[in-house]
């Protein structure tokens, strides 16, 4: 039979009425524990400080541009404020200079408000579509009336149609040009045939080098360019020249330059002058004049109309003169930029079949056509919160005037950023 | 602390701050980038402190219990449930980045507190329960070591009533742990032992200390027979049938003794599993926020 009772005395008589004087393990290294973390903590920060280092304070990683500064915190931080050290205008235009976006605009952001440092590589120019979308979503002008649309609250809404296509607007360039003779039918003349983005060095399937210098591509919006951000302007000799030679007659084998109409004279002169000279013989022949000289004017008048009015005239419609003077060439008006207030690049984009985003190029039949995608074919892919392309204003839009920068006059030396 | 109805209360109110707190951080994402400078940011800021110092202000409170600073299972209710809150705000405030070397830290000791708190919580709301079933012995834990030392006596005793000798002296504390067994005190010396043949005596003896005593003085040792209680019950049972019935009551006592400090080395297993995950919580919790007071005071200045 047991022996043992339970009882509460016997319980109570086992108790060590010392024991709450002792610390037992756990509350022991809970105790210790919380002391080592704290002490570490503070050490790892003590010894940060000792050095002069404060990058554990740091928000994030610079961009490359200002990681020289990453151990260097008042270089930004430190503009005289009486609390705190928030970064100012001043401490980014001393050596940046941000022109003003636009004179009308009412509301000027500091500059730490759309650039957010401390976000790694890469990131201080693409600003937030919100701050964009501050002022256009609602947009109020010194003016009173905004020039551009006013309700933009991102790209897929509030954006207007790109202007190109507003309205009714056609290409205003004066050549004549018919894309699906050229895409169809037996040419098959492929779009990078003739369409390359600028900067791209190769050689033409169907031109040759121009003897000139070829055309500087049109400055961007707000004076900043971008190497690749056009494509090539269309010129006559990299473009057409190998189908479209500008022979004039069949006794000489030299075509003629593709120029003004008073060098054109002259070179065909010359080159009758020339055939002439070694060929006497046809003087007189077939009711053409028996001196050299009016042999040369007979030939010349007869080759320069075939020229103007055909040859010439399958792309410019040339101002013909009665009484045989030299024809007027129109302005040819080849757009080079299509949109007016924001960047694209091309090149960013090759992996794309040209008439994914152009479909109508290839039926197009006049040079007036509009042949630019509309915002509803950007938008398929620039999705805003999506993971495709960024939907940002950024994306093609510059806020600053860069028109209107001026040169900074740097203020550290190199042993200040060492 | 169970979780039970009596939280209802903690739980809604928690509940709606985080929905206010959330339905106010998606505008304010969607519209901006979000950061801990910005005015929303700095309010979700000050808020995750402040409920950490709050969550903090349990441990003060417990160190003077006889202050009238409400009870203690309702400062432990609103650290539960704003402790909770703390991670979302924390996250709101920082907008899901974890930004440079001392947030990054911040933000991993926060996890890591946040974690081992619902642990905590979880731990604390199902064991207690279980303590009382499986440690129906259960004593005050840093008793254990006495009583422990205290059990190593009294089967000591008990012992010697099985295999001392004729003459023997026992110790006087041998009478009051005889309780219930008809033990005759009339020997010299005042005390006596169990009636047994010399050879049983012997036997009695030698299982007393090679197989009992060993595992009283170690009970941590699994691989002694009595460490688990189906093997214990065979064996004092065999010893039970080798013994005459007047050694039983004895024999009974001595594998109640062996049966409670199994009980002891399971409470000590489920003492750690209670209050070892405070080994994690609490000092992070406070280097938490002392460097977290850093954060905010060199953000501030910045």
């Amino acid at each position: 039979m047991p022996g043992r009772i339970r009882a509460t005395k016997t319980l109570a008589q086992r108790i060590d009425r010392e024991y709450f004087k002792r610390l037992f393990p756990i509350p022991l290294w809970r105790r210790v524990l919380s002391v080592a973390a704290v002490c570490s903590g503070l050490a790892w920060l003590g010894f940060r400080a000792v050095a002069h280092d404060h990058t554990p304070y740091s928000t994030g990683p610079l961009t490359a541009s200002h990681a020289i500064f990453a151990g260097n915190c008042t270089a930004c931080h430190a503009q005289g404020l009486a609390i705190g050290k928030k970064i100012t205008d001043g401490a980014c235009l001393s050596c940046h200079d941000g022109p003003v976006h636009s004179a009308a605009q009412t509301v000027t952001p500091a500059c730490i408000g759309c650039h957010v440092e401390h976000r790694g590589a890469g990131q201080l120019l693409a600003a937030e579509s919100g701050t964009c979308t501050a002022c256009h979503s609602n947009l109020r002008t010194k003016t009173g009336k905004p020039r551009v649309a006013a309700g933009i609250e991102s790209f897929a809404h509030g954006h207007p149609e790109f202007a190109a296509l507003r309205d009714g607007n056609s290409d205003p360039t004066a050549i004549k040009f018919n894309h699906k003779t050229h895409v169809q039918g037996d040419l098959k003349v492929k779009c990078i045939d003739c369409h390359r983005p600028a900067g791209v060095d190769a050689p033409w399937n169907f031109g040759q080098a121009p003897p000139l210098s070829p055309p500087v591509a049109a400055a961007m919006p707000h004076g900043r360019t971008s190497p690749r951000a056009l494509m090539q302007p269309v010129n006559y000799y990299e473009q057409c020249s190998v189908c479209h030679q500008l022979n004039f007659d069949d006794r000489i084998s030299d075509a003629a330059p593709h120029d003004k109409p008073e060098v054109v004279h002259a070179f065909v002169t010359r080159k009758l002058r020339e055939y002439i000279a070694g060929h006497p013989a046809e003087l007189g022949k077939a009711g053409a004049p028996a001196s050299p000289e009016g042999w040369v004017r007979f030939r010349a008048s007869e080759d320069e109309k075939q020229l103007w009015t055909v040859t010439c005239n399958r792309c410019h419609d040339l101002q013909l003169a009665a009484d045989g003077a030299l024809p007027g060439v129109p302005e040819t008006k080849i757009n080079q930029r299509w949109f007016a207030k924001a960047e694209f690049d091309h090149s960013a984009h090759q992996e794309l079949q040209c008439v994914s985003c152009h479909p109508n190029a290839p039926s197009s039949t006049k040079a007036s056509d509009v042949l630019l995608p509309g915002i509803k074919v950007c938008a398929e892919c620039h999705v805003a919160g999506s993971k495709g392309a960024s939907a940002d204003c950024s994306t093609c839009h510059l806020y600053h005037d860069w028109s209107k920068t001026r040169l900074a006059d740097g203020r550290f030396t190199i042993r200040q950023l060492m | 602390m169970r979780i039970d109805r009596s939280h209802r209360s903690w739980a809604i109110a928690a509940l709606a701050v985080f929905v206010v707190a959330l339905a106010a951080y998606v505008p304010y994402a969607f519209g901006s980038r979000p950061a801990g400078g910005t005015a929303p940011g700095l309010v979700y800021g000050v808020a995750g402190y402040g409920m950490m110092v709050f969550a903090a202000l349990l441990g003060v409170r417990k160190k003077v219990p006889v202050w009238r600073l409400g009870r203690a299972q309702t400062w432990m209710r609103g650290h539960i449930w704003f402790g909770l809150l703390t991670l979302p705000m924390i996250l709101f405030h920082a907008g899901f980045t974890f930004g440079g070397p001392l947030t990054s830290l911040l933000m991993v000791m926060l996890f890591l507190v946040f974690l081992s708190g619902l642990t905590g919580a979880a731990i604390q709301h199902f064991l207690p329960g279980m303590m009382k079933s499986l440690v129906p012995l259960e004593t005050i834990y840093e008793q254990i070591p006495s009583v422990r030392e205290q059990l190593r006596g009294e089967a000591d005793d008990l012992g010697r009533v099985l295999f001392a000798q004729p003459g023997d002296i026992l110790a006087p504390v041998t009478v009051q742990v005889l309780g219930g067994v008809d033990w005759d005190l009339s020997g010299p010396k005042g005390v006596t032992m169990v009636e047994m043949e010399a050879e049983d005596r012997t036997y009695a003896g030698n299982v007393y200390r090679n197989t009992i005593l060993p595992f009283l003085r170690n009970p941590d040792d699994g691989a002694s027979v009595l460490a688990d209680p189906d093997s214990a019950g065979k064996f004092f049972e065999a010893l039970r049938r080798k013994l005459p019935a007047v050694a039983h009551g004895v024999i009974v006592d001595l594998e109640s003794i062996c049966e409670e400090e199994r009980q002891l080395t399971r409470q000590r297993r489920l003492y750690l599993w209670m209050y070892g995950w405070l080994l994690v919580h609490v000092p992070l919790s406070i280097a938490l926020i002392v460097l977290g007071g850093v954060h905010a005071v060199v953000a501030l200045r910045y």
